[in-house]
């Protein structure tokens, strides 16, 4: 069953480090949804997740060319993408993926297929930026979550839909 | 004779830090701690090949930085994996553009040891690696290793990575 979520209103991350004062994050609890790509497990804010499907309910078609692949709901097409552990695009035909979880943020909406998923409430939570050294211009982590001394990458529909436009497959 | 006497007589301690089959020095003070290897590191997809790992250190979130990789890398040499292995971490302080103490941690596969550097030690960087001047301050001699570059840590840790969308993990990914 397709559940509609809340779309975006406020900023997704509003207590990242401010720049211009340099105070450190506020600590506080913040719900995400938990992807697993193969051995890494991304962070996606709670609130850009419309649904998270099984594969068993979605009816992917894929077009002549491979890296296309959408479903269609209300007579739209939703494009849905595959990546591997190192957010590499890949082929969505490959049978492995459980789940697909549908990303919306008021003006995107995409499909991102996944090993596993589901809904996770941290606290204590802390956001670091990405270090200099390791931030590249096609990268979709930007921020890295810190809570309870375990570490998760954080990405957003923003950052995750650059990096298709950079493969250009958008 | 008596300034040049007193020249060579100003000397300072430096850290020499084996890097893989690379030996690098840095500043006495910039070395403010030394970790097992062992730490729970997380890779950060699209990350460069040569730093592609954090971890936590009290508290702060530090890249880990794999100079040998990232010299192979500026060579061309390809690298089959990212490797998050490292017998002991050195975790390093620098200063970022906006004048803030930051921390990194670079790996290291022996512990360091410390050195007594004079200008009269100065000499041309490794033949190895051409690039040595855009990553490294100066070179000295050392009796037993031979030139020594003086890392340029700051270069290092804030330099953001020209990294381009790539379909492997390989040394495409040119520092």
């Amino acid at each position: 069953m397709w559940v509609e979520g809340q779309h975006p209103l406020d900023p997704i991350f509003p207590n990242t480090m401010n720049p211009e004062t340099n105070n450190p994050p506020e600590k506080t609890v913040r719900d995400f949804v938990k992807l697993t790509l193969g051995k890494t497990r991304f962070l996606l804010p709670d609130r850009e997740v419309l649904s998270i499907e099984p594969m068993l309910n979605i009816d992917l078609t894929h077009e002549d060319n491979d890296d296309f692949n959408f479903i269609t709901m209300n007579d739209k097409k939703i494009s849905v993408y595959a990546f591997d552990e190192d957010l590499q695009l890949v082929s969505a035909k490959d049978d492995r993926h459980q789940f697909c979880v549908f990303l919306d943020d008021g003006q995107d909406r995409i499909g991102i297929l996944c090993d596993d998923a589901g809904n996770v409430t941290l606290d204590d939570i802390k956001l670091h930026e990405l270090p200099d050294c390791m931030l590249s211009t096609d990268t979709a982590i930007k921020n890295i979550a810190v809570s309870n001394n375990n570490l998760y990458c954080v990405s957003n529909i923003t950052n995750l839909l650059q990096l298709i436009k950079k493969s250009g497959l958008d | 004779m008596q300034d040049t006497a007193q020249m060579s007589e100003i000397a300072c301690k430096a850290w020499l830090l084996p890097t893989g089959s690379i030996h690098v020095a840095i500043g006495e003070f910039e070395l403010v701690h030394i970790i097992a290897g062992w730490q729970r590191y997380i890779p950060v997809p699209r990350s460069p090949v040569w730093c592609h790992h954090v971890f936590l250190w009290q508290g702060c979130l530090l890249p880990l930085f794999d100079l040998e990789n990232y010299i192979n890398s500026a060579q061309g040499k390809v690298e089959t994996s990212y490797s998050n292995t490292s017998d002991i971490v050195g975790i390093i302080a620098y200063e970022n553009q906006r004048g803030e103490i930051q921390y990194g941690g670079l790996k290291l596969n022996a512990p360091p040891v410390i050195r007594v550097v004079s200008d009269d030690k100065m000499c041309d960087y490794p033949l190895s690696y051409p690039g040595w001047s855009k990553i490294a301050l100066s070179c000295f001699k050392d009796p037993d290793i031979g030139p020594v570059p003086i890392l340029d840590i700051q270069r290092i840790f804030c330099a953001k990575s020209q990294a381009t969308a790539t379909t492997t993990n390989s040394a495409e990914k040119q520092p």
